[in-house]
């Protein structure tokens, strides 16, 4: 019988192992979150993702679950396609450990995943740019601060 | 828990040969290359135009001799270092404590692993087994390859020292990396993020190469700024002879933010208890990026502080929140450019404490000074008014595992603050999480690389912002003043940093002030924000 936590650690492991450069004996194996954080949050947010999977497929859960995932992955040495990629490794675990889900709806469900993880993969890389930029402009704080206080551009 | 065995998890060791040195350098991933002009200006070798994307790096003629007389030396100079190449016996104590491995995955961030990249060299070229039997050895050919391996992953470590906690050897890798980037120092591989504020402070004094007119409008306009929030007219003195104390900051505290907020903290305190003392526009400049480059460089700079507390015939010097520039204050500034004694050994003028740990150095650290004015409660809190804080304390690395600065800052933040809650043991202390931007890489173009270096940081900061509501991380550093709010906006959105002397400016009951309505930052302090 097919439990969600069957799937969820196939998946992690399909995820642990296409990471690049990632050793995933140690992603998978250690448990304690701050000699492991990458497989922490990775086990975590799949935990989450495999619950909507079977369950209600809530939108806003889906984004944040994802969203950490891919804050790990848009940031690590992967490409695009094996940073996102993964969801579709889903395939053939839920075509094999859940037999008796229905395989249109199971494909339809993995699109509305994969979707959800490519958005919030360039809603990362979108997000270095603010970064660098709020950056230099707080380097500058003090100057800015100057600037806004003799009446010129806001701080 | 799966209920059968699952055959796609796979604990394999990750394919190809360690000993392979060639990197791809992924943008993001490393920092930009040093230019010839700030090699100039610092007198270092081999000045020219080069990218590490480069294909050819124009090395020196006889880079690979210049490297291994270059080690031959070090060797013979650092007893430290042969000690390094020599004893690592592989027990992996400290090979998943390197937040760089943490946050990368990547293997040859394991502490041991990259000490590995210079001792397998090591043993090629300097002892018998790696002459005779090379690979059996583990021993490797000193290749351009394994130049630009070093340049990648020496430049990948921020000198943290974590992993030394852990290895029962006291393995020091930020050690091998300082002696590898100074390696790679004479064949003119450096990064601009080091050596143009390296140039700049050799130059001008500080890093951003600010010029004595300017650092004293910066200073002016703090004085015009705290007459404002204090009603109080409150002097910061420049280069004035004849003060009892030289006090030297981070260059950034004047310039950049979060870190001004700090210097508006230490001013008030400084007039709060009517200290002697002078800031100076020589000395303007407490961070030392020598320390990311080479000794010598690192000697150089630090050459002003002592020079400049002799030219003002102050009797001892206060230092601000910075954290390298304490490493090389209290590790290396003594035998490097000392004895001072010209100086007297401190004694704080309000309570009487005498400094002996500082009886070397003549130099002491803010946290200390003021942890001891409010053991003996020399000055008076209001820590409501952080109220709207929720704070954790972030332990930067080298004033807690270079200095053992662990009480002091703790001591003022729960007396400044109401709310405040520790990150779990294993990441704060002895045992902290480098921002994962220090040791000059905290620059834009090795963003990517920072974010992974950091997140373990930030996964303990997450930790209790979920379990507390934790909302700020204060620290008492300028390179995490500059990051941790990159790191936080990224991994840990909500979560502001300051310095532990703006809380404590935030919540210092001066006599005769006005009435306080908002925060250093100009922010209305929670209770008013409450009666609104
Ligand atoms: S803990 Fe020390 S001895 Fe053990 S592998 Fe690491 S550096 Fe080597
Ligand atoms: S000193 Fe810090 S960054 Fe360098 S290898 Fe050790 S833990 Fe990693």
């Amino acid at each position: 019988m097919a439990t969600p936590a069957t799937v969820e650690e196939r998946w992690l492991a399909a995820a642990a192992t296409v990471s690049g450069g990632l050793i995933a004996a140690h992603t998978l194996t250690e448990r304690d979150p701050f000699r492991n954080p990458i497989g922490h949050v990775l086990r975590r947010n799949l935990a989450a993702l495999v619950r909507e999977f079977f369950g209600a497929m809530d939108e806003a859960a889906i984004d944040a679950a994802f969203g950490e995932i891919m804050a790990l992955r848009s940031i690590q040495d992967l490409s695009v396609e094996r940073a996102v990629g993964f969801v579709f490794r889903l395939r053939g675990i839920v075509r094999e450990e859940a037999p008796q889900m229905q395989p249109a709806e199971a494909e339809a469900r993995i699109d509305r995943l994969a979707i959800s993880a490519f958005t919030q993969y360039l809603a990362c890389r979108e997000r270095l740019a603010d970064l660098k930029l709020n950056e230099q402009l707080r380097a500058l704080g003090v100057a800015r601060r100057r600037t806004a206080h003799r009446g010129g551009a806001p701080a | 828990m799966a209920d059968r065995p699952v055959s796609d998890i796979e604990l394999k060791a990750p394919k190809g040969d360690w000993r392979d040195a060639h990197v791809e350098l992924r943008k993001g991933t490393f920092s930009n290359a040093s230019l010839p002009k700030d090699l100039i200006a610092l007198g270092l070798p081999n000045p020219r135009k080069w990218q590490p994307t480069d294909l050819d790096w124009q090395l020196p003629p006889d880079w690979k001799g210049i490297l291994l007389r270059g080690m031959r030396e070090r060797l013979a100079k650092y007893r430290s270092f042969r000690l390094f190449m020599d004893v690592c016996v592989r027990c992996g104590a400290c090979a998943d404590k390197c937040h760089f491995y943490l946050g990368s995955g990547d293997p040859k961030n394991m502490p041991f692993a990259r000490a590995e990249l210079i001792r397998s060299v090591y043993r090629r070229y300097f002892t018998l087994s790696g002459r005779l039997f090379r690979s059996l050895a583990d021993a490797r050919d000193l290749t351009e390859d394994v130049v630009k391996e070093w340049f990648y992953y020496f430049y990948q470590c921020t000198e943290c020292r974590r992993c030394s906690v852990y290895c029962p050897f006291g393995i020091d890798t930020a050690e091998i990396t300082i002696i590898v980037r100074e390696l790679l120092s004479l064949i003119g591989v450096s990064t601009h993020w080091v050596t143009e504020p390296a140039a700049n402070c050799y130059r001008v004094g500080n890093h951003l190469g600010i010029a004595p007119h300017a650092f004293k409008d910066a200073l002016d306009f703090a004085r015009d700024e705290l007459r404002e929030l204090t009603g109080l007219d409150i002097e910061i003195p420049i280069s004035r002879k004849g003060a009892e104390i030289l006090f030297v900051m981070p260059s950034a505290d004047y310039f950049a933010t979060p870190h001004y907020y700090t210097l508006l903290g230490y001013m008030m305190l400084f007039h709060e208890i009517g200290l002697d003392f002078t800031v100076s526009a020589y000395a303007s400049e407490g961070g030392n990026f020598g320390l990311f480059h080479s000794n010598d460089l690192m000697k150089r700079l630090n050459a002003k502080i002592y020079e400049e507390a002799k030219r003002l015939g102050v009797r001892w010097i206060l230092g601000g929140e910075c954290g390298h520039m304490w490493r090389v204050l209290h590790q290396y500034m003594d035998t490097m450019n000392g004895p001072a004694d010209f100086l007297e050994v401190p004694v704080s003028p309000l309570t009487g404490t005498r400094f002996a740990n500082a009886a070397s150095t003549k130099m002491v650290h803010i946290c200390e000074f003021t942890a001891d004015l409010l053991y003996h409660e020399k000055i008076k809190l209001d820590p409501s008014r952080n109220d709207e804080y929720v704070v954790t304390y972030h332990d930067s690395c080298n004033p807690s595992r270079a200095m053992g600065l662990l009480e002091e800052p703790r001591y003022v933040l729960k007396r400044a603050c109401n709310h405040f809650h520790e990150m779990p043991a294993k990441t704060i202390r002895e045992y902290t999480f480098c921002c994962g931007s220090g040791a000059g890489l905290g620059n834009d173009e090795n963003m990517e690389m920072r974010l992974r270096g950091g997140f373990p940081r930030a996964q303990a900061v997450r930790h209790v912002r979920e379990a507390h509501g934790v909302n700020l991380l204060a620290c008492i550093c300028a390179i995490d003043k500059a990051t941790l709010p990159t790191l936080m906006d990224y991994w840990v959105p909500g979560v502001q940093v300051a310095g532990v002397h703006e809380l404590l400016g935030n919540a210092l009951v001066m006599k005769g002030a006005k009435e306080r309505t908002t925060n250093l930052r100009g922010e209305p302090l929670a209770k008013e924000t409450a009666n609104a």
